[in-house]
């Protein structure tokens, strides 16, 4: 098919050790493990953070996602985050809290988001190229991966920048008005070509592939990565090894792998 | 590197208060007529700690068991201060203190409207503790009973962040020297780090100046005073960042967990320095 996004998508994410699948406070969008697909149209998805010290984290990291993916332009943040506010006040209104949770709900949850939009090649295109767009608020990251070297990090943050506190989206609208005014701090944009690979991962994850680039070469990186990436149960048992020999922080940890193919 | 645990359900931490009920404490605060008396203020900035503590651990509608909680008063002898199905428990867990306040007191607080105005909103204010001033200052005792529940704490939770023990008192231990026992509890240890000793120490006069977490005792006024600078810990690098945050003071590790005179603020200050948990997950 002529001008269609043929897409690979693999996703895994687990809660840190501990705590149950219940308790997990990342999120993705579209919410599917595994799936090849080709869309006409362009494709977004997003990956949410929701912060462990805050209440109902999951759920505003989920509502940031679904909001995110559906139908979203970098310019139209606010009315993002507003619909994915609403919402969330709307639930948390709708339950009868005890006094410690009416508190944490006016202190409200926070989340990283990062979206991302892959278009289809244009109409006059010859060639399987096209543009992508990104937003970031936070330390979820986005790697782009082409023929075994990484084209674009975005943010760029080192090793050690995953220690700080990121920037988080919050419940409370007063907590976000710095976002509006650096928006364009906040994306970015490149073109993609048959065969690239583009990786979403939350902040554990992402610190760990920032870290070992600097000692391993992308070309056995990258295959080492996707290979436990077959079933949950596979990226699972790796995962438990890192966290066990401290190679990871033990943290709620999602990738997403989307391969562009020809 | 010391006092860096994550604190979460696997490895949970301890706070442990000590309340003098000396008859001294029945005085209004700094000496001033007018001011609450000093075992009221305590024991209401107490109430408050622990409230922030059970909102800390609050995640959705639970309580985590992120902290172990124990309340000792000592005038006449050494006694838990905890009530309902917690009495005559020394610590207990974060969410059972939650369910066993004495009572829950509803109050009125000013808040921000969310547009520059100020409101007042009534609140829920659960009451753990009451004021007490009956009895001397048994402070030996007091410690000596802390390192008794502090020993099987800390080889129970040997990976733990170490427990935090906050003194409040306005006066002089009777009962002996506190430097003893406050070395044997300092010298509790799980393996991030000894157990923290601070001491807040309620002022009695207005004119008295208030010392915030000294370097040395050469400022402090008195023996008792250097007494209590020589019983408390040195400050862990997270209670300096939240004195900072809170006192726009620049400390280093070697700055003492004495607050001296402290006044209103002080004490309120001091307490949320000792106890906010800054490596929570």
């Amino acid at each position: 098919m002529k001008n269609a996004l043929k897409i690979q998508w693999k996703a895994c994410s687990l809660p840190k050790l501990g705590n149950s699948p219940a308790e997990n406070e990342d999120a993705f969008s579209p919410e599917i493990e595994q799936q090849s697909f080709t869309a006409q149209t362009p494709f977004a998805c997003a990956v949410a953070d929701g912060a462990t010290q805050t209440s109902f984290s999951r759920l505003w990291a989920r509502l940031l996602v679904a909001e995110a993916a559906r139908n979203f332009q970098p310019e139209r943040l606010p009315e993002l985050i507003a619909a994915a506010q609403a919402k969330w006040l709307g639930y948390t209104a709708s339950v009868e809290l005890p006094w410690h949770a009416e508190e944490k709900v006016r202190q409200g949850a926070f989340a990283t988001l990062l979206w991302m939009n892959i278009q289809p090649p244009s109409a006059r295109s010859t060639k399987n190229t096209g543009a992508w767009h990104a937003l970031a608020i936070g330390d979820t990251c986005l790697f782009q991966i082409r023929k075994k070297t990484l084209r674009a990090q975005f943010p760029t943050l080192s090793t050690a920048d995953f220690n700080n506190h990121p920037w988080l989206l919050s419940t409370n609208p007063g907590r976000n008005t710095g976002f509006w005014n650096s928006l364009d701090d906040l994306r970015t944009s490149g073109d993609w070509a048959a065969g690239d690979d583009f990786l979403l991962m939350t902040d554990a994850l992402a610190a760990w592939f920032v870290h070992e680039q600097a000692k391993t070469p992308l070309s056995r990186l990258l295959p080492r990565l996707l290979s436990v990436l077959t079933s949950t149960a596979e990226f699972s048992f790796w995962l438990k090894r890192l966290r066990e020999d401290a190679d990871i922080k033990n943290d709620d940890t999602t990738i997403v792998w989307i391969h562009l193919e020809n | 590197m010391a006092y860096t645990a994550e604190i979460n359900r696997s490895t949970p931490t301890c706070f442990l208060f000590l309340i003098d009920h000396s008859t001294s404490m029945v005085d209004p605060i700094m000496g001033v007529p007018g001011n609450p008396q000093k075992a009221r203020f305590v024991a209401d900035a107490l109430n408050k700690v622990i409230q922030s503590l059970v909102v800390s651990a609050s995640k959705d509608v639970d309580v985590r068991r992120y902290y172990q909680i124990g309340v000792l008063g000592y005038g006449f002898g050494v006694t838990s201060l905890l009530g309902g199905d917690l009495q005559g428990q020394d610590l207990a867990w974060i969410d059972d203190i939650y369910k066993n306040p004495l009572r829950i007191e509803e109050r009125i607080k000013k808040e921000s409207d969310g547009a520059g105005g100020v409101i007042e909103v009534t609140r829920k204010f659960p009451v753990w503790v009451d004021p007490v001033s009956r009895g001397q200052t048994p402070m030996c005792a007091a410690l000596e009973r802390a390192i008794s529940i502090l020993i099987p704490w800390v080889e129970e939770h040997p990976q733990s962040y170490p427990p935090t023990v906050i003194n409040l008192t306005d006066g002089e231990s009777n009962d002996g020297d506190p430097r003893i026992p406050a070395e044997t509890l300092k010298s509790l240890a799980t393996a991030d780090g000894n157990t923290i000793l601070l001491t807040v120490h309620a002022s009695s006069n207005q004119f008295a100046q208030q010392i915030f977490f000294p370097y040395s005792d050469a400022d402090l006024p008195d023996r008792a005073s250097r007494k209590m600078f020589e019983m408390s810990s040195s400050l862990p690098v997270q209670m300096c960042r939240t004195a900072q945050e809170l006192l726009g003071i620049d400390l280093s590790e070697s700055a003492k967990g004495l607050v001296y005179n402290a006044d209103i603020a002080g004490i309120v200050q001091a307490l949320e320095i000792g106890t906010r948990p800054g490596n929570l997950r």
